[in-house]
């Protein structure tokens, strides 16, 4: 590796900070600044490969990054007014016999050093906490050999192991000499604890620890959305989760934000971590956090604590998928819905539309097979009641023509009994009438016989004869008694009429 | 391109249309011949919602420091 470039680029890049008000990483982390420099990368298409340059920081600072690498050292650092320590070089010329003071020295030693990142196993012999840094003594369990070392709080919470003294750890970082005392000491960014037994203690504590605060606690989990849409997916680009994740999710027209995250090893959490919280504010129904099978100590990123409570705080539904050996991870138990596997996961989202698909058919054969079945009712219904109709027709004109038959046989005999009664009427005016002829033949005798008394008893012919008629007040007296002493009297004979007065009245 | 609401809405409408049917004594032809048309246009469009369509995927935080 070019130091001298690692040098240049590392000063640019903390001026470029400070003149921003930033911290350094925000302008390119010291990981970026070696990759470019270890690939000796000289183009914008090559800045554009390397882990934490995008096209943003491509625009704000390549142009800058390229000049110092297709640059000769010196000159660069002469016209970017760099560094002390690359001054010093400067005036020296360059030649073998280069003279640094002890700062530049220790700074060029640091930056050489800096590139020996490790892991180292060993036992922990002392622990001082100072400002929630720690330092702390790891010893070589085999001879004694001892290094002191030290990691700041922001790590050592994302280790999520409380160092004590006899504690088994491996550590990750790299050394370096610590300028005011000129003792070396190795810088770690993490700690793992050593041994499946101490790994399965600190996790069946950390374990029990969340669950007592109710982290795992069913009432807590939220419900996944019906019908997933935009889907926030964390896991890594290079392993086989990631495809078997999008070879079993369904064809729905699901909008997939990924964001790549190393899930094993030190850089795995805080990675984690940093992909959580990236989707914490986006518009995603779901978060999906899918890995490969592993053992407990290759899935150790997902039983960090910190790593459980900021899924357990995450505002949307938490899928996992988390392939595991023995034990469920604690990302399994904190998340709202857990698949043993990234296929699993899958499944999961893609549920609910396959169920909407076959919902839609069994909607369909229930709606138009209850239509089909009312049609068939009414038709039945109304063949039913045609037939009732048709039969009650029938009966009405069978009632019809009988009371037709009925009609015609009354009427014939009425036919017959007026020609009865006519005959019968004929022969009796023939005999009415020769009784007619009879009653008047004898009405004219008797009448004849009363003409003969009548003429024979006529008051009349009495007068005319001598007798006379004596009335009073239009009465015919017939006895003494019906007069009176002195009464008038009319006598009415044949030829007249004579007024007289009763003068006597004698009885015999 | 999302329609989530209007798939659940669908099938919640259907599920009503089926209780109707089968919640009624005697079913009115005419009254029975609307619904289907409705429950008739749901399916088609829960239909044409379901029917494959390609998932989208994009790499995010792509440059983020960690």
């Amino acid at each position: 590796m070019d130091i001298k470039k690692l040098q240049q680029l590392r000063e640019w890049r903390d001026r470029q900070a400070r003149k921003e008000g930033v911290e350094v990483f925000r302008v390119l982390s010291n990981q970026t600044i070696e990759e470019i420099v270890l690939n000796d990368i000289k183009t914008e298409e090559g800045l554009l490969g390397v882990k934490g340059i995008a096209e943003k920081k491509l625009a704000k600072y390549g142009r800058e990054i390229l000049t110092i690498m297709n640059s000769s050292s010196d000159v660069v650092l002469d016209r970017e007014q760099g560094g002390r320590a690359s001054q010093e070089i400067i005036e020296q010329g360059g030649s073998d016999e280069k003279v640094f003071s002890v700062s530049v020295f220790l700074d060029l030693v640091n930056t050489g050093l800096r590139t020996f990142e490790v892991k180292i196993k060993g036992e922990v012999s002392s622990v001082d906490e100072r400002g929630g840094n720690y330092y702390f003594g790891l010893k070589d369990k085999e001879d004694g050999s001892t290094i002191s070392c030290l990691i700041w709080k922001t790590n050592y919470r994302l280790a999520g192991v409380e160092l004590t003294e006899g504690m088994e750890i491996m550590i990750h970082g790299f050394p370096g000499i610590y300028k005011p005392n000129g003792r070396i000491s190795f810088q770690a960014d993490s700690i793992e604890l050593v041994g499946e037994g101490a790994l399965k203690k600190q996790y069946e504590e950390l374990k029990k620890k969340l669950a007592d605060e109710g982290l795992f606690a069913p009432e807590r989990k939220k419900p996944i959305p019906l019908f997933p849409h935009k889907i926030g997916l964390i896991t890594s680009r290079q392993g086989e989760a990631i495809f078997d994740f999008r070879t079993n999710l369904g064809k729905f027209g699901f909008q997939i934000e990924f964001f790549d995250s190393r899930v094993e090893g030190v850089q795995a959490v805080p990675a984690l971590l940093k992909a959580v919280k990236y989707f914490k504010n986006k518009d995603i129904d779901v978060l999906v956090l899918v890995r490969g099978g592993g053992s407990l100590e290759s899935l150790l990123s997902f039983n960090n604590e910190m790593l459980v409570r900021e899924i357990a705080s995450f505002g949307k539904p938490v899928v996992s998928g988390i392939g595991h050996e023995q034990d469920v991870s604690l990302v399994d138990l904190v998340a709202d819905r857990s698949c043993s596997t990234p296929t699993g996961a899958a499944k999961l989202l893609s549920y609910s539309w396959e169920q909407a698909l076959a919902r839609v058919n069994l909607y369909e054969k229930d709606l138009f097979g209850r239509y089909r079945k009312v049609l068939s009712d009414r038709r039945y219904e109304l063949e039913n009641s045609a037939s009732r109709l048709r039969r009650s027709f029938s009966a009405i004109f069978e009632h019809f023509r009988q009371l037709e038959i009925r009609l015609k046989e009354k009427y014939l005999a009425i036919g017959a009994g007026l020609k009865s009664s006519a005959q019968y009427l004929a022969q009796a005016g023939r005999t009415i009438s020769l009784r007619f002829d009879s009653l008047l033949a004898q009405a004219g005798e008797r009448l004849d016989r009363a003409e003969a008394a009548i003429k024979t008893n006529d008051p009349a012919r009495q007068l005319a004869l001598g007798f006379s008629l004596v009335r009073s007040g239009g009465r015919i007296i017939k006895s003494v008694e019906d007069v009176r002493q002195d009464q008038e009297i009319k006598v009415e004979l044949q030829d007249g009429e004579i007024t007289s007065s009763v003068t006597n009245i004698q009885i015999k | 391109m999302s329609n989530k609401v209007d798939l659940s809405d669908s099938l919640k409408k259907l599920a009503e249309l089926v209780s109707w049917f089968e919640n009624q004594k005697e079913v009115d032809v005419e009254q029975g011949l609307a619904k289907v048309k409705e429950g008739a246009e749901l399916i088609k469009k829960s239909r044409e919602r379901l029917k494959e369509i390609e998932n989208e995927f994009e790499e995010v935080g792509k440059g983020l420091e960690v």
